[in-house]
């Protein structure tokens, strides 16, 4: 199985992935840039548990 | 009014339809994204932490009040 960037998030649609709309930082995505998909969540989560221990 | 139950579907008519749920209370944020492939179904609810779904790209989307198709006006 091939997981693409897409698959574990996309690009913030309100300011296009440049964190900050006019100088501020966006709303939208609290200017991360990207929103994670479930796929994304589920693999982070997972990195993070096992790389704790 | 209850929401209880209350679900919606989503179907994919192109690869790369983002599902994105926006947050419930004063400040509006995407909290979480999804991506459909063509022909890839989503069945959601509007929940605690979700009051809002917006979808981009060629999709089907029914929900109680009807069927709406993002491609046609
Ligand atoms: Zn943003």
């Amino acid at each position: 199985m091939i997981i693409a960037t897409d698959d574990l998030e996309i690009t913030c649609p309100t300011c296009k992935g440049e964190r900050v709309i006019k100088d501020n930082k966006c709303d939208s995505c609290s200017g991360k840039g990207v929103i994670l998909t479930s796929q994304g969540q589920t693999l982070l989560h997972f990195m993070k548990r096992h790389l704790e221990k | 009014m209850s929401t209880e139950n209350e679900f919606f579907v989503i179907k994919a008519k192109e690869n790369g339809v983002n599902v994105i749920g926006l947050t419930r209370g004063t400040d509006t944020r995407f909290h979480h994204s999804e991506k459909l492939d063509k022909g890839e179904v989503m069945i959601a609810q509007f929940t605690e932490h979700t009051s809002a779904v917006k979808v981009r790209g060629k999709a089907v989307i029914q929900t109680r009040h009807g069927e709406i198709a993002t491609d046609k006006d």
